[in-house]
């Protein structure tokens, strides 16, 4: 069943007042970080709060502004982890896995001009390997798993589902819930978790694996932890997923979810309880962008202005390393009465694009160098 | 299929439809429907045209002139390809002052060395309301067909350039870059595309039929401005398509390379179904060289070859002569260690493009080619590349494996790398995995003699002492048979050219019988390989599956992975005989130098588009059986 109206709707005026208020001033900014990972040269995609990464310049046909009820987040209610004070760091600090060269979590001072200052990583943090994306809740503890980087030298299959939280107060990583696994690791895949999502609503936290699937055979899940009692629940199953966003729009409380086979974003319903209610709804067909043909949705976002932004990468189940990661960035706007309900807009005037702009593509690759260190391996994690 | 094509001769097979086929096509259709590739129950499914140019196309006159034309636009001043045909004035003039534009042509020749690179005229179109959005446009609304728009695409970098005329005052209003997009091609592109299509063998394999250029729509002809489908090698692509019934054939070509990549069957309906070079090229090496084993038979060798999740391809079940003699082969890791800083490396996995464990993949399908020694055909190589999107540019890898079958049972595993990796200096050591089928004894040369070994043991290929036929160690069997091994060395006494360095091992070498230079392979500086020889009782894995990477990257002694099976040295006992397994681990450091390249690659200027241009280095041991093996 889902949320009352009047609920959603004292929650949406909420979410907007709260969206005015942070803008800009995302604390422990490991959003912003993540925003940046895997992005080698291409534009800076800024908090969620702000507008999106300058768009490439094109023309686009006219077509009327986009007017929408405007989606809202579920996860605005995180905090700022309490031991960056204690360590001397400032609330700007990027909590940080994208590093190709340290293995695990680092957390990275800005000044207040954005410049980066010192780094730190706690004997804790590199435990598990590299780590994937990272999740605060509300009371600034950290969320990660491990997430593979061309190489499973440091992060064997066997422990891929298995989420971490780093404690707010004391820094300490330690495994936290380990989700139970649909089949046996095979050597055709060598990831588990993909994708974390909060929901502040209720203390929960969505994580998606798709551990143990291969070409022939999908068994990726979706599963839910109640934070306060680590309850494990699945709520789907054969469903492999590399992006999620727990979101408010008109029909209610829903979890986007960004598929790793279909190219696509979908939506489920979510229950009082949190399970996932009726069929996926295929909200946006990425295959019909042709920027964004054969990548996959990895980062779901509502941006300041209720827009779902979509960052969509190459994802084949492999541990191809990349020196740049062919990146297509893309807004969309929600139409409620619209049978498609998302619907491609210019990232800077809202207008619909009929074309293939304005959508914000990596740059090219740099022109060949001389014989250098240079462009590391990319990581988006 | 897979025996359809890599047999050296095929049946071929009727046409149905064709009228007057010719003999090659219906060969292709034959392995077409093998494949899969042209399925009973309906069409789906991709293939790729095949590596190199295996089959002479006679290029058309069109192609020929526009290669022509290139070649002059190089010459020319600036160095742009202009739009041919029927021009109108006002079409001429606009292009005349865009070429005449310096901010128009930045970046026309290559910054570094000034040569020309290859750019071309796509386009002088009228301006459209929705070109005049940015107020130096503006101008353009005071009176109809003011202005014009010039679209040029640069080759070597993948962008279109536009730059918007003001035909009465005669100058340049604006200019814009569109970074990785492709625009609308030119007339004479898309008559070179079409005919690139309709003569490619792989399309009348699809089609049953040699088709004609009429009978082709150009699904992107008409589209504004979009991303390439050939995001992989960045070159310019169209999909020309033919359809058929509710199906279409979509056609990827490469005007940039100037040939067809591949095709796919698929769906009328969805923007979608427009194929692209990846997914050509993932869809087809998964179906027909991931998920299931290619089964050769050829020149008395018999053999299958997979491409594994994280093992490269695994050469298996390989016969001689109806002798069985090696369980299997493949490369299980490449390490690639940087000196400049202690452990900084990486330990790469090679395989499957989808779903796998490696970190460089195949792009390519495999080929077999024909192996000639000093000029003679000696027998036959199995290769397969896997390189990383961007190669050769910085941190990007190209790793082959290249399985030499000779006609005398000497058999050779290559293990190559390409470069270019993160720079100078840096070792290579790729570790190979040779699982003999039943040799269950090994010696070594001491005295003059061969002494067996009592147990699994390692040892360093400068250390172990050749026979008089090079070999430096002698696999034997029960039955008598045996196979020796000969490391690849280089050339004794070579000079070095007086580099100092600490563990680089750069020998020039003169030409040996057996060298990789008289296979016609580039030189190699020998390996310093270490070599490991393990048993491998039935029910044990140890390494027969597919291995995760095999120890680290940037050990610099023995310690490259396969030492952990020698922990601890089990014996190697003539009453519980096992068969044996051969780890060899090569060394080859890359050289930047100019005059000097090794394991190395950087790009060249070629008819106008950086082309990669490659230094490889090659490492693998010989193995040779004897006369007793080979009549078994």
């Amino acid at each position: 069943m889902q949320s009352s109206p009047n609920a959603y709707w004292a929650s949406l005026c909420l979410a907007a007042l709260l969206m005015q208020c942070s803008n800009g001033a995302l604390a422990a900014n490991s959003q912003s970080k993540d925003d940046n990972a895997g992005i080698a040269n291409s534009t800076t995609v800024a908090s969620p709060a702000k507008a999106a990464a300058t768009a490439t310049t094109a023309t686009v046909a006219q077509a009327p502004i986009v007017k929408t009820p405007t989606l809202t987040s579920g996860d605005r209610c995180t905090g700022d982890p309490k031991f960056l004070e204690k360590i001397g760091m400032s609330k700007r600090a990027l909590v940080d896995t994208t590093s190709s060269h340290r293995v695990g979590l680092l957390v990275t001072d800005v000044s207040p001009q954005g410049q980066r200052g010192r780094s730190t990583q706690h004997e804790s943090w590199a435990q598990a390997g590299y780590l994937g994306r990272v999740q605060r809740d509300r009371d600034g503890n950290l969320y990660t798993y491990p997430a593979p980087s061309v190489t499973l030298v440091y992060n064997p299959v066997e422990r891929a589902n298995i989420i971490y939280r780093v404690d707010s107060d004391n820094g300490v990583m330690a495994p936290f819930v380990e989700l139970p696994k649909e089949a046996a690791a095979t050597e055709q895949n060598p990831f588990g978790l993909l994708a974390l999502a909060l929901d502040c609503e209720h203390d929960a936290l969505y994580a998606a694996s798709v551990f143990g699937s291969t070409a022939s055979s999908e068994k990726g899940v979706l599963a839910r932890i109640d934070l306060k009692t680590k309850g494990v629940q699945i709520v789907k199953r054969g469903i492999d997923a590399l992006s999620l966003l727990v979101a408010f729009d008109d029909r209610g409380k829903r979890l986007y979810v960004g598929t790793a086979r279909d190219n696509t974003v979908v939506s489920f319903a979510i229950n009082k309880d949190g399970s996932l209610e009726g069929e996926e709804a295929v909200e946006i067909k990425l295959d019909d962008i042709p920027a964004a043909q054969d990548k996959r949705a990895r980062v779901l976002r509502i941006d300041g202005r209720g827009r779902m932004y979509v960052r969509a990468i190459p994802f084949e189940f492999t541990l191809a390393a990349r020196s740049t990661i062919p990146t297509t960035e893309m807004n969309f706007a929600y139409a409620s009465q619209s049978k498609n309900k998302f619907a491609l807009v210019d990232q800077k005037t809202s207008e619909a694009v009929t074309g293939q702009f304005p959508l914000t593509v990596a740059p090219p690759l740099a022109p060949p160098a001389a014989a250098s260190i240079s462009q590391p391996r990319k990581r988006d994690n | 299929m897979k025996s359809c094509i890599f047999r050296s001769k095929t049946a071929a097979p009727r046409s149905r439809r064709a009228i007057q086929p010719a003999r090659w096509v219906a060969a292709l259709l034959g392995c077409a429907i093998a494949s899969g590739f042209v399925m009973a129950e309906g069409r789906a499914g991709s293939a790729l045209a095949p590596r190199a140019a295996t089959l002479a196309v006679n290029e058309s006159p069109a192609l020929t002139a526009y290669r022509q034309s290139i070649t002059r636009s190089l010459a020319d001043s600036p160095s742009v390809l202009r739009l041919a045909g029927n021009l109108d004035a006002r079409q001429r003039e606009a292009q005349a002052i865009a070429l005449a534009d310096a901010k128009f042509l930045e970046g026309v020749r290559d910054k570094a060395s000034n040569a020309a690179l290859r750019n071309e005229i796509m386009g002088v179109y009228s301006m459209r309301d929705s070109d005049i959005v940015t107020p130096e446009v503006q101008v353009c609304q005071s009176a109809a067909n003011r202005c014009a728009r010039v679209e040029m695409f640069l080759f070597a970098a993948n962008d279109t350039r536009v730059a918007v005329i003001d035909l009465v005052a005669k100058k340049v209003l604006s200019v814009r870059n569109l970074l990785g997009i492709q625009p609308e091609i030119s007339p004479t592109l898309e008559r070179i595309a079409l005919e690139l299509a309709a003569a490619s063998p792989l399309v009348a394999a699809a089609l049953g039929r040699a088709p004609t250029l009429d009978e082709f729509i150009m699904a992107t002809s008409k589209a504004s401005l979009a991303q390439t489908r050939c995001e992989r090698s960045q070159h310019l692509c169209v999909a020309p398509t033919i359809v058929e019934g509710k199906t279409a054939l979509f056609v990827v070509v490469d005007l940039t390379a100037l040939k067809v990549v591949g095709a796919r069957w698929s769906k009328l309906g969805r923007a979608a179904n427009v194929p692209s070079e990846k997914r050509v090229q993932n869809e087809t090496i998964a179906r027909d060289y991931c998920d299931r084993a290619t089964p050769v038979d050829r020149n008395d060798w018999k053999f299958n070859f997979q491409i594994t999740s994280s093992d490269g391809v695994r050469v298996a079940d390989v016969e001689y002569k109806g002798v069985k003699l090696y369980a299997s082969i493949k490369t299980v890791d490449w390490h690639v260690a940087y000196p400049w800083k202690e452990k900084l490396g990486y330990s790469d996995a090679v395989g499957c493009p989808v779903f796998s464990q490696a970190a460089v993949v195949a792009i390519d399908p495999p080929a077999l080619e024909v192996l000639k020694e000093n000029g003679a055909e000696v027998g036959f190589s199995l290769i397969q590349d896997f390189r990383s999107e961007q190669w050769p540019r910085p941190c990007n890898y190209f790793y082959r494996q290249r399985f030499d079958f000779f006609n005398d049972g000497r058999f050779r595993p290559w293990a190559a790398s390409y470069g270019r990796g993160c720079g100078d200096g840096a070792m290579y050591r790729p570790v190979t995995r040779i699982e003999f089928a039943n040799m269950t004894s090994v010696a070594s040369q001491s005295s003059g003699n061969w002494q067996a070994w009592p147990t699994e043991d390692w040892k360093r290929s400068r250390d172990l002492v050749a026979s008089t036929d090079g070999a430096k160690l002698r696999f034997t069997n029960a039955a008598g048979g045996a196979i020796s091994v000969r490391p690849n060395d280089g050339a004794p006494g070579a000079k070095t050219d007086g580099r100092v360095c600490a563990s680089c091992h750069d020998k020039p070498i003169q030409p040996r019988p057996d060298s990789a230079r008289s296979l016609g392979l580039p030189q190699t500086r020998g390996d310093d390989a270490y070599l490991y020889v393990t048993i491998h009782p039935v029910g044990r894995d140890e390494g027969a599956s597919d291995l995760p990477p095999i120890g680290t990257c940037c050990n610099s002694d023995h310690q490259q992975g396969p030492h952990r099976f020698l922990e601890p040295k089990e014996p190697i006992s003539s009453k519980t005989p096992a068969p044996l397994v051969l780890w060899y681990v090569a060394q080859m450091q890359n050289d930047a130098r100019q005059g000097h390249e090794y394991c190395w690659a950087d790009f060249e200027i070629k008819l106008g588009v950086p082309t990669p241009k490659a230094y490889p280095c090659y490492s693998g041991p010989m193995l040779t059986p004897t006369n007793a093996v080979r009549t078994q």
